[in-house]
C-alpha cells in the first residue's frame, strides 16, 4: 500500500542521477502549491490580482534572476508599457497592432536592460510578454483599478517567491512529493467549494456582523 | 447584528446564486436592446427606442435634426454607465444641444461618439457594438432635490420571483451623474414592506445626510412602492433565464416607473445600504413555490418587513402588554376584526386558527405565502403560512402566520416572539 503510493520518489532519484539540480526539481514540484496559494488569496482573502498566470510567472522570474533585479526590470517594463499606452493613444490603431507596437518598445528597452541585469534570455522574454497583461488591464479597467490589481499581483509574486525559495519546504517536497501533490489537489477542491466570506469582506461588511 | 453566515459574500453569490443565471439570460442582460425587447413583449414599461445604429452608414444616413428636444445616446453592450451621452435640451442653433453635464454638443461630435461606440470603445472586451438613441427619462420631482444631475434609480434584487432587497441609487458629483455605486453614487437602503428609506452608504462610508445638504437619507417614502416591487418581480418572471437578477427601475415624470435594465450579477453593497445581510433572505426564498409576481411581492412584504424595534422604542418607549391581549386583525375586506390573542414568548412564529382565518378571507390562494410540512405526533401535516396584518396595543404589525386547527383551544390567535420586538410581556393578566 505504502510502496504503491511512492510513485514519484523513484523518478526523483532517476532525475537526480541524470544530473538535474535538486533545487529545480523542488521548485517544479512546488509549483502546484504556488498556484493553490494564488487561488486561495482570492477566495479566502479577497486579493484579486491578475489571474494565476501573471503572478506565477513573475514568481518564476524572481526565482531565476533574483527578486531585486526582477522587481527592477518589472517596474521598467511597467513604466514603458504605461508610457507606450499614452504615446500610441492618438494613433487610433487596431488593438493588436497597438499592443504589438508597445511590445516593440518594451523589447527595445529590455535589450538595453540586458547590459545591466545579468540574466538568461528567458526571463527577459517572459517579462516582455507580461507587459501585454499589464497593458491589457490598463486599457480595460482604467488606470486606478489597474494599478491596484498590478500591486496585488506584485505582492502575490513576492510572497510566492518567498514560499518557493524556502529551503525547508524544498527539502520537504523532495522527501514527500506524493503527499504534497495529493494535498494540493484536495486543497483546490475544498477551496473551490468554499462559500464563506473572504477575509477582506469581513472588513467590508463589518457593520453587518 | 448577525453572524457571518447570513452575509452574502462574493464566493457564495458566485457559487450558489449566479448558477441560476444561464448563458442565454446573461446575453439578454448584457444587451440593453434584447432586455427591452423581452420586457416590452411581456407588457412591461421600458423607455422608448428612437433609433438603432448598426453600421457606420446608419450613422451618416441618419437625420439628426429630426431628434426631439432631449434624448440619450447609449452603447448596446456598455457596462457601468460608460459611453452614455445624455442630451438635456436644444441649444440656440439647430443641430446643437446641451448635455446633462452642461457642455454644448453638435451633430459631428455626436456622430463621432456613435462611431466610437460602434468600434467597441465602451463594450465589454472592446468588441464591436451597436449604438442606440433612447427617449430621456425626466426625473420625477421627489428626487430632484436628492440627486446630482443624473437620474436616480431603484435597484431591486429579485430571486425566485420574490424581491429580496432594494436600494435607491443617487448619482453624485463624483459619479458624474451615474447611478453606479462603483462610480461613487450613493446607495440608500429601502424597507421592502413600506418603501421607506433606512440607511445609506457611499464608497464604503455610512452616511446620515446627503453630502453637501442637510437632508437626511432615511425616511424618504418612495412613491408607487408596490408597483415598483411588482414590476421588478414581473421582469424576472419575463426573463426566467435569470433566476437571480438586479432590476433597475427609474421614475419618469410622465410615465411613472419604468424598467431601465437588468443586471445578471448584481453587486453586494446593497447589504451595506440596508445594513441587512442578504444570504439568509435568499435561503428563505430558495425553493418556495411562487405562483406569480404578485405572490412574490406579497411574500417579500411579509417576510422582509423592517422591524425598527429600536426606533419605535426610542420614540414611544417599550410597551407593556399582558399575556392575553385583544388584537384587531385586518380581514380580506379591509375590516378590522377584534379577537383575543395569547402572547406566547415560547413560540417563534405567530399562529392563527384555521376556521378564523377562513372566516376573515385570509385563506384565499393569493394570500397563502407557502405551505410548510410539519411532522408532529399526529403524523405529517401541511400547514399554510399566510400574510397577516394586525394591531397589537395600537401598533400595526405586518407579518406572516402559520395556520393551525385551534378550534379546541381558548385563543384563536397566538402572537409569537417574531412579532414582539419592542414589547415587554407581563406574565400575568391583561394590560
Amino acid at each position: 500500500m505504502i510502496s504503491g503510493m511512492r510513485f514519484l520518489k523513484p523518478l526523483i532519484f532517476l532525475a537526480l542521477e541524470g544530473g538535474a539540480e535538486p533545487k529545480t526539481l523542488a521548485i517544479l514540484l512546488l509549483f502546484p502549491l504556488l498556484t493553490l496559494f494564488i487561488a486561495a488569496s482570492r477566495y479566502l482573502v479577497g486579493i484579486k490580482a491578475l489571474g494565476i498566470f501573471t503572478p506565477a510567472i513573475l514568481t518564476v522570474v524572481f526565482l531565476e534572476m533574483g527578486v531585486f533585479p526582477g522587481l527592477g526590470l518589472f517596474f521598467l517594463v511597467l513604466l514603458t508599457v504605461s508610457l507606450g499606452r499614452v504615446l500610441t493613444r492618438g494613433l487610433h490603431l487596431h488593438y493588436l497592432a497597438r499592443v504589438s507596437l508597445i511590445i516593440w518598445l518594451v523589447s527595445l528597452i529590455a535589450f538595453g536592460g540586458i547590459f545591466f541585469f545579468k540574466t538568461r534570455w528567458v526571463s527577459l522574454l517572459i517579462l516582455i510578454l507580461v507587459g501585454e497583461n499589464l497593458l491589457e488591464v490598463q486599457i480595460s479597467r482604467g488606470t486606478k483599478e489597474a494599478l491596484s490589481l498590478i500591486a496585488e499581483t506584485l505582492i502575490l509574486a513576492v510572497l510566492g517567491w518567498l514560499l518557493l525559495s524556502w529551503e525547508w519546504l524544498q527539502k520537504a517536497v523532495l522527501g514527500e512529493p506524493e503527499i504534497f501533490l495529493i494535498l494540493t489537489a484536495v486543497g483546490n477542491v475544498l477551496l473551490g467549494r468554499f462559500t464563506g466570506l473572504r477575509l477582506l469582506e469581513y472588513k467590508r461588511f463589518r457593520r453587518l456582523l | 447584528m448577525s453572524g457571518s453566515s447570513s452575509i452574502l459574500g462574493m464566493n457564495a453569490r458566485n457559487r450558489l446564486y449566479l448558477i441560476y443565471n444561464n448563458r442565454a439570460g446573461r446575453r439578454i442582460a448584457d444587451s440593453k436592446l434584447l432586455t427591452k425587447k423581452r420586457l416590452s413583449k411581456a407588457g412591461l414599461p421600458v423607455p422608448k427606442v428612437l433609433k438603432i445604429f448598426k453600421t457606420p452608414e446608419d450613422v451618416f444616413n441618419f437625420d439628426w435634426t429630426k431628434l426631439p428636444e432631449s434624448f440619450v445616446l447609449k452603447p448596446v453592450s456598455g457596462f457601468g454607465g460608460q459611453g452614455i451621452v445624455i442630451i438635456r435640451n436644444r441649444a440656440k442653433y439647430a443641430g446643437e444641444w446641451w448635455t446633462m453635464s452642461g457642455e454644448k454638443i453638435d451633430i459631428p461630435t455626436l456622430r463621432l461618439h456613435t462611431l466610437d461606440i460602434l468600434a467597441g470603445q465602451y463594450s465589454l472586451h472592446n468588441l464591436p457594438d451597436w449604438a442606440f438613441l433612447e427617449e430621456r427619462i425626466k426625473i420625477a420631482g421627489i428626487f430632484r432635490k436628492y440627486a446630482y444631475r443624473g437620474t436616480p434609480d431603484v435597484r431591486v434584487i429579485v430571486f425566485n420571483k420574490v424581491p429580496v432587497m432594494a436600494m435607491l441609487r443617487l448619482p453624485t458629483k463624483e459619479s458624474e451623474g451615474k447611478a453606479n455605486l462603483h462610480q461613487g453614487a450613493i446607495g440608500v437602503g429601502i424597507d421592502l414592506a413600506t418603501g421607506i428609506t433606512n440607511y445609506a452608504v457611499c464608497r464604503g462610508k455610512f452616511l446620515k445626510y446627503i453630502p453637501g445638504t442637510k437632508r437626511k437619507v432615511n425616511g424618504i417614502k418612495l412613491p408607487y412602492w408596490n408597483k415598483i416591487l411588482t414590476l421588478a418581480a414581473k421582469a424576472q418572471q419575463a426573463v426566467p433565464e435569470l433566476g437571480y437578477v438586479g432590476v433597475d427601475i427609474v421614475y419618469d415624470k410622465a410615465h411613472g416607473p419604468m424598467i431601465l435594465e437588468l443586471n445578471a450579477r448584481p453587486g453586494l453593497e446593497i447589504q451595506n445600504a440596508n445594513l441587512t445581510p442578504l444570504r439568509k433572505r435568499l435561503e428563505r426564498v430558495e425553493g418556495l413555490e411562487v405562483l406569480n409576481a404578485e405572490h412574490g411581492v406579497r411574500i417579500a412584504r411579509a417576510l422582509f418587513a423592517g422591524r425598527y424595534a429600536d426606533r419605535v422604542m426610542a420614540e414611544e418607549g417599550v410597551k407593556i402588554i399582558g399575556s392575553k391581549e385583544e388584537v384587531k386583525i385586518l380581514a380580506a375586506d379591509r375590516k378590522r376584526v377584534s379577537v383575543w390573542a395569547k402572547i406566547d414568548t415560547g413560540a417563534w412564529r405567530t399562529s392563527i386558527d384555521k376556521s378564523l382565518a377562513k372566516e376573515l378571507g385570509l385563506l384565499r390562494k393569493e394570500n397563502i405565502l407557502w405551505t410548510k410540512i410539519i411532522k408532529s405526533s399526529l403524523g405529517k401535516e401541511a400547514r399554510p403560512i399566510i400574510g397577516l396584518t394586525f394591531w397589537l396595543a395600537g401598533r400595526k404589525i405586518n407579518t406572516y402566520a402559520g395556520v393551525a386547527n385551534r378550534a379546541h383551544l381558548r385563543h384563536p390567535l397566538i402572537v409569537g416572539r417574531r412579532d414582539l420586538e419592542g414589547f415587554l410581556v407581563k406574565p400575568r393578566g391583561e394590560s
